[in-house]
């Protein structure tokens, strides 16, 4: 028991130490404010003009005489405009991540993060865009483009107004760094290295706003091989050395995109914040006056989906859809049955749109026995019976998706099938290849007595092991025992390096504009051919397939060469054909829309959203309204009802 | 009961599982021996019937037990507490025994065309059997409702839970009926909210048109099909009243309106609620398996690791425990030190990458925790051990000139039993608890194997469904409160002191 003057003491003590505390804390407040010490100053600036003297093949500079007279130059003016002219400038835009990204870096180490997306895959202006309604090119940094004759340099004129949101000017020298970094070494990316060494030939400087970049091999659309070459900010990287990664790990780079990210703006660990570049050089400009329209939009870090969904409802995130396309029936159905979503203070939107789908499906190992057999594949694909899941688990939501190549327009394919679920039509093919008995416990056995059993290894998400398990239930009717085996997804990743799986869910995502047949199905990318003959299995590429056709190859490499569009179409049917012959790539299902709920403050177009937009927020057509903030503020305090609300926008439905 | 009626007991055991095994019968009880394979089956078929036949001949017509054992199992059944959860949780093993006599999707019996048939005991009986157009495993409840229909004098007997523990999530369709103009769930009080449909006559698995309900009028979109499966109207319905109405085959709809089936049924989408009609007594999980059935499953995968788990760590605990406690010195030291060593390692971690690179059964699993469990027992046999190794009468059988064996396995070893019958129910609750915590966390069993865990985890993340993760923590709270009550009454009957005193 302490007396009072012990206690008084000791109080005494207490605050004298708290003031110590605050004292050191005051003093080494400065010492972090300093910068960061680990890092001396760097300036790589004759190195950069070194690397370039070095290839004057392929770093040109000319002068403004040398730009061909008889170009004829696009400006993209005439298409569409986008976004809604009555959109609001203004407010902060609350949504949600699920964790804080590793590095505010785009390329090295944990570059390609899915936070990158939202700080510079979707902000970042390049040298012309695709204009998502018209599918044609609009102008970005450059105002005016054309192509040479021979269709192997883009000659481009850069904007002068375009500046880097530090206020420094977009330079042609800029375009010139980009090879200084991405050649590199330092950035720790060999794909990034690959990449521009092999897909460019040649860069020109004409004068201090036009430039040319030359391919190596005609292409279809040369605009798409040349235009997507960013600028990288001189001044920026100056620091750029060989301690890349860490000393470029938290410093977010200058954008031409509308958003930025200010040191102020992030809260490590808890939440990021993007703030619109004042005076934006493009902020008036045609096709971009109506879309980036809030002033701040903050990512909060929430682990959780259901806690996402509490915070939703209570107000404090305006959005609700950011980790799913298509949001999973438990979302859409019936946690949406709740008194926000009867009053109409939270709207629903479901929005059919046009893009290379996900092809997610099931792949088969053609490596292991027996799934080299091709009646025993053609068996498997009629015993997966994806309708009930998707009747069942997606409540009828998706649809099957043809094959693995679907959304590609015009270079998919529309004769191809997926094989439907047919309990005969299996126990034919199997029984062809031998499997023809039933055991005891009803799964099929060939003559020496081995059962038709194989491992279905999956990520081990809610979504697919029930799935997974539904599967394996109904191809037991069949007469084929499936193992559900699902694994954490950094295992699974590496167990299809490894090319040891058997059956695996997987999910490739795609790009446009062509679909891409080299990486999954080259027999470069499958088996390497001993010097002694023998053959052994390429560890580490995207042929999980084990694909290797010697009929295929050439075409295959004819496809990534190819120079028209109509030849690349007709490559692109052919080659899908015989993949879907192989019967090894079972596409599962596809959703052909997205749908979203959010706060009825967030407005968009009459029209929804862009035609070719694979989320809902990535072409910022939205904006928010204040005065309806405060009306439904008020409606939510009277108990006003505006009616339920839910937006189908189905005009671009195929 | 006599050493002789036991003998008798298990030789009979032996033999029935024996000839029912021999005519690929799996009947529920006996069947048990075989669970781990048919070489194991067999070995310990024998060594039961081995076992059987050497007491019905050698054993006492009458067994006495000793003074001490008497008093202390009249103390046990004294306490009632420890005494009911005692016969409780023999009652619900036995019940486990029954496996799928009580819960499972085989009929019980099938009498088909003047035959009789036990689906739960035989092999797989395919559809065909039944007069059903496939050959894969005959589906019991749908073939019930079919002779139900058809009335011709065939009929099946199904188990009180129709539902099996693994690999059975079959659909939930509910009739709504209309009663003064609002559409209600066929014996609820409350209008329906939600998607209903109506199916073609002639093709009920081909749904005719859909549509959705808010309190019991129809307000929101409305799709039509044909008989082929494709939509042919689509059309919006606000407060009751049509509007947007398009037909895409220019008057098709309106020729199909006689060939829809009257009524309207909707698809209870999984996890449903508890429901009598349906026989789901707990309700579904996310998948639509029986929770019941997967409280079954779980139940039974408790059980089996726990006898595994305790007769490893005991087995393990005597052999090491007993040998450094009797011998001691320098193999102590030595002993003891590695046994330090090993509490070090990561139990946790070890599990996850093991759970990683292989999909463990059950036996694996028991096998990794029994692996980094055994040092208890170990410690507490080893002490027990060398305080019966330092008592008198050891000294004494020692000067009279008995064997080492001799001293271990008649002196020695029976003293320390006791410690041993104290310790198994916290070791039976230890397992049961880590198994669970296993799963939950994802590291253990397989999904398409049943677990409390993997029940409790579903339950926590789909809290609107509250009958999931009530169930799953009713029957582990239940269980492991039933084992500690035992347990507890054990070490009181077992404790020499009959009061004891504080100073």
């Amino acid at each position: 028991m302490q007396s009072k003057e012990q206690r008084a003491g000791s109080r005494g003590q207490l605050i004298r130490r708290a003031a110590l505390a605050c004292a050191c804390s005051l003093l080494s407040a400065p010492c972090s404010l300093r910068g960061d010490d680990r890092f001396p100053p760097y300036d790589n600036t004759a190195e950069v003009k070194a690397f370039w003297a070095a290839s004057p093949e392929f770093f040109q500079f000319k002068t403004a005489s040398d730009v061909p007279k008889d170009l004829k130059w696009e400006t993209g003016m005439d298409l569409p405009e986008l976004g809604d002219p009555a959109a609001k400038k203004g407010g902060t835009f609350y949504t949600e991540i699920p964790s804080f990204p590793p590095t505010f870096r785009f390329v090295g180490p944990d570059g390609n993060n899915t936070f990158r997306g939202e700080h510079h895959d979707n902000i970042s202006i390049s040298l012309v865009m695709r204009h998502p309604n018209a599918d044609k090119w609009m102008p970005g940094l450059a105002e005016a483009w054309a192509i040479s004759p021979d269709g192997l340099t883009v000659y481009y004129k850069l904007d002068p107004k375009a500046t880097w949101s530090d206020g420094v000017p977009v330079s042609v020298e800029d375009f010139f760094m980009t090879f200084f970094v991405m050649l590199s070494p330092h950035i720790k990316d060999p794909w990034y290295n690959d990449f521009y060494k092999k897909e460019y030939k040649a860069i020109a400087k004409y004068d201090e706003h036009t430039l040319s970049i030359t391919i190596p091999d005609r292409r279809p659309d040369p605009v798409y091989d040349t235009a997507g070459l960013p600028p990288t900010a001189r001044h920026f990287f100056k620091e750029f050395g060989e301690d890349f990664p860490a000393r470029y790990q938290w410093r977010k780079s200058p954008t031409t995109g509308a958003y930025d990210i200010k040191p102020e703006g992030i809260k490590r660990g808890r939440s990021v914040t993007l703030g619109r570049v004042q005076n934006w050089w493009a902020k008036d400009k045609k096709y971009y006056r109506y879309l980036f329209n809030p002033d701040f939009i903050e990512y909060k870090v929430i682990g959780s989906t259901d806690k996402a969904w509490e915070l939703f409802r209570q107000g404090k995130l305006d959005f609700f859809s950011n980790r799913f396309a298509a949001l999973p029936p438990l979302y859409w159905y019936e946690k949406s049955e709740s008194p926000e979503f009867y009053n109409g203070y939270i709207e629903r939107g479901v929005f059919y749109n046009v893009y290379p789908r996900i092809s997610r499906g099931i792949y088969l190992n053609m490596s292991k026995q027996p799934l080299d057999n091709l009646d025993v594949r053609l068996g498997i694909n009629y015993s997966l019976n994806f309708q009930k899941v998707i009747d069942v688990i997606l409540r009828g939501d998706a649809v099957r998706m043809q094959s693995t190549f679907a959304g590609f327009g015009r270079f998919t394919n529309p004769a191809l099938r997926a094989l439907p679920f047919d309990v005969e039509k299996a126990q034919e093919h199997f029984a062809k290849a031998g499997y023809s008995q039933r055991g005891k416990d009803g799964v099929l056995v060939n003559a020496s007595g081995k059962r038709l059993s194989l491992t279905l290894t999956m990520p081990d998400q809610a979504l697919f092991v029930q799935v997974g398990l539904m599967l394996k239930e109904e191809a037991l009717k069949a007469g084929l025992e499936l193992k559900v085996e699902s694994m954490d997804i950094t295992q699974l990743y590496k167990k299809l390096d490894q090319k040891t799986h058997e059956m695996t869910v997987a999910a490739w995502g795609a790009t446009p504009p062509y679909p891409r047949f080299w990486e999954g199905y080259h027999s470069d990318n499958a088996w390497k051919v001993q010097p002694d003959g023998t053959k052994k299995i390429v560890p580490d590429t995207n042929n999980i397939t084990m694909v290797a056709d010697p009929v295929m190859d050439p075409i295959i490499d004819r496809q990534r060469k190819a120079e028209t569009e109509d030849e690349m179409q007709k490559l692109c049917w052919q080659l899908q054909e015989m993949v879907q012959a192989k019967a090894v790539s079972i596409p599962a299902w596809d959703s052909p829309f997205y749908r979203y709920a959010h706060w009825r403050w967030i407005c968009f177009p009459k029209d929804g959203n862009v035609k070719m937009s694979q989320l809902p927020l990535d072409s910022f057509v939205f904006w928010i309204d204040e005065d309806k903030k405060a009306e439904t503020k008020q409606a939510m305090r009277e108990g006003k009802s505006f009616g339920e609300v839910t937006h189908i926008y189905d005009q671009y439905r195929e | 009961m006599s050493p002789r009626t036991l003998g008798f007991t298990l030789t009979g055991y032996a033999l029935l599982a024996a000839l029912f095994r021999a005519c690929s019968l799996r009947v529920p009880v006996f069947k048990v021996p075989f669970l781990g394979g048919a070489g194991f089956g067999w070995l310990l078929v024998a060594l039961i019937l081995g076992a059987g036949v050497w007491l019905a001949v050698k054993g006492a017509r009458e067994w006495q037990f000793s003074p001490l054992t008497l008093k202390q199992l009249h103390r046990f059944r004294s306490i009632r507490r420890g005494y009911i959860s005692f016969l409780l949780l023999l009652a619900l093993a036995a019940l486990a025994a029954l496996d799928n006599f009580i819960i499972g999707k085989q009929a019980l019996i099938v009498h088909y065309n003047g035959s009789t048939y036990l689906p739960f005991i035989t092999d797989v009986l395919p559809g065909k059997t039944f007069g059903l157009p496939y050959e894969a495993e005959t589906d019991y409840r749908e073939l019930q409702k079919k002779f139900r229909a058809e009335k011709h004098g065939n009929w099946v007997l199904m188990p009180l839970v129709p539902y099996a523990a693994k690999l059975d999530a079959p659909q939930v369709i509910a009739e709504l009926e209309e009663r003064g103009g609002l559409v209600f769930e066929k014996g609820s009080a409350k209008p329906y909210s939600g998607r209903a449909y109506s199916v073609f006559q002639s093709k009920p698995e081909q749904k005719r048109q859909e549509f959705i309900y808010r309190n019991g009028i129809r307000s929101g979109e409305m799709r039509g099909w044909d008989e082929a499966g494709e939509q042919i109207e689509k059309g919006r319905y606000d407060r009751g009243t049509l509007a947007d109405y398009v037909d895409y085959k220019n008057g098709a709809a309106k020729a199909l309106e006689s060939a829809a089936a009257p009524g309207l049924l909707t698809v209870v989408y999984p996890p449903s609620a508890p429901s009598w009609t349906h026989r789901h007594f707990l309700g579904t999980n996310s998948l639509g398996s029986d929770v019941l059935a997967i409280l079954f499953g779980g139940w039974q995968q408790a059980l089996i690791a726990a006898v595994l788990f305790t007769t490893v760590v005991f087995v393990v605990g005597i052999v090491v425990g007993g040998t450094l406690g009797y011998f001691g010195g320098i193999y102590d030291l030595i002993g003891q030190r590695l046994i330090e060593i090993w509490q070090n390692l990561p139990f946790l971690f070890i599990v996850m990458i093991v759970s990683s690179i292989i999909s463990p059964t059950l036996v694996i699993l028991v096998g990794i925790i029994s692996v980094f469990g055994w040092m208890g027992t170990t410690t507490y046999l080893r002490t027990a051990t060398y305080r019966e190794k330092s008592r008198d009468y050891v000294a004494a059988a020692r000067l009279q000139g008995a064997s080492t064996a001799r001293i271990i396995f008649r002196h020695v070893l029976p003293n320390v039993i006791a410690i041993l019958v104290t310790l198994a129910p916290f070791e039976i609750a230890g397992i049961i608890t880590s198994l669970a915590a296993l799963d939950f966390l994802g590291f253990g069993l397989p999904p398409d194997e049943p677990s409390w865990g993997r029940l409790l985890h579903e339950g926590t993340e789909n809290f609107n469904y509250p009958w999931i993760v009530s169930s799953a923590f009713a029957a582990m709270v239940s269980v492991l409160v039933l084992v500690t009550f035992v347990g507890e009454a054990v070490r009181e009957a077992f404790d020499p002191k009959k009061f004891t005193t504080y100073e």
